[in-house]
C-alpha cells in the first residue's frame, strides 16, 4: 500500500497494515522534518507533490519491493503541505517472517521514494526570507 | 494544431504564477511544448535535469502527443 495525503499520519493504522499471520519480522522507517540542512537552521518545510503520478510510481515500488524481497507487507505513506519541526513527513513500513528481508526492502522503499516519486521538498531558514527546493542527488542516503 | 492541459509544481508553479493552463499549437512531442513554454515564460532551468510525464505516467520527450492529453516537467524530486 503506498498513500500521499496532507492528514498526520495514524501509526496504530500504518501498523495494522503489516499484519500477517506469517510474519516474524516487522521494521518501519520513519522521516522527521529536522531543523537542519546543509549547514543552515531550517525553521519549517513545504511539501508539493504530483499525487495522481506519486500515487502510481509508488504503488510500483511497493511491488517491486514484494517482488524482490521474501516479505509479507509493505506499506509507505507520504504527507505533503506544510510542517513544523519534528513532524512526521513519511512512514514506511514492512513485514517478513524474518528480520533481514524486511530491514533490505524498507530500505529499499525508501531509497527509492526520494528518487522517483514526484514529491518536492521546499525549505524555508531561520532569519531569512530565503527558501530553496532542495534537490536530492542520486545516491544520497540522507 | 492540438490544444494540451499542463500541470505546474514547484519551481515550475512559481515561475508560471499557476498550478495549471491549456496551451495549443503545433505540438509534436513534450519537446515542442517546453520549447513553447521558453518562449512565455522566462525559464531558467536546465531541460537536462527534468523528467516529463504524459497523462500521469512517465514519458519521454519524443512521446507523441494528442489532443487534451495533460503534460508535466517534473524537476529532481525531494520527498522523504
Amino acid at each position: 500500500m503506498f498513500d500521499i495525503t496532507t492528514k498526520q499520519l495514524d501509526l496504530d493504522v500504518l501498523k495494522k497494515s503489516l499484519e500477517n499471520d506469517a510474519a516474524g519480522a516487522c521494521v518501519f522507517f520513519e522521516g522527521w522534518v529536522r531543523n537542519h540542512n546543509d549547514g543552515r537552521s531550517v525553521d519549517k518545510l513545504e511539501y508539493e507533490c504530483y499525487e495522481a503520478l506519486a500515487k502510481n510510481e509508488g504503488a510500483v515500488i511497493i511491488a517491486e519491493a514484494k517482488e524482490k524481497f521474501a516479505i509479507h507487507e509493505a506499506s509507505c505513506v507520504h504527507r505533503y503541505g506544510s510542517m513544523e519541526i519534528g513532524d512526521l513527513a513519511i512512514w514506511c513500513g514492512v513485514s517478513s517472517s524474518h528480520r533481514k528481508a524486511a530491514f533490505e526492502a524498507c530500505d529499499y522503499i525508501i531509497d527509492q521514494v526520494k528518487l522517483r516519486v514526484p514529491v518536492w521538498k521546499k525549505e524555508f531558514y531561520t532569519g531569512s526570507s530565503d527558501h530553496v527546493w532542495v534537490r536530492q542527488e542520486p545516491g544520497s542516503t540522507y | 494544431m492540438i490544444t494540451i492541459n499542463l500541470l505546474y509544481f514547484a519551481l515550475f508553479r512559481e515561475v508560471t504564477g499557476k498550478g495549471q493552463e491549456s496551451l495549443s499549437g503545433e505540438f509534436k512531442s513534450p519537446e515542442d511544448v517546453f520549447k513553447s513554454l521558453g518562449d512565455l515564460y522566462t525559464l531558467d532551468i536546465d531541460k537536462g535535469i527534468l523528467q516529463v510525464a504524459v497523462n500521469d505516467s512517465f514519458a519521454g520527450w519524443d512521446t507523441a502527443l494528442v489532443e487534451g492529453d495533460t503534460v508535466v516537467f517534473i524537476m529532481p524530486v525531494s520527498g522523504g
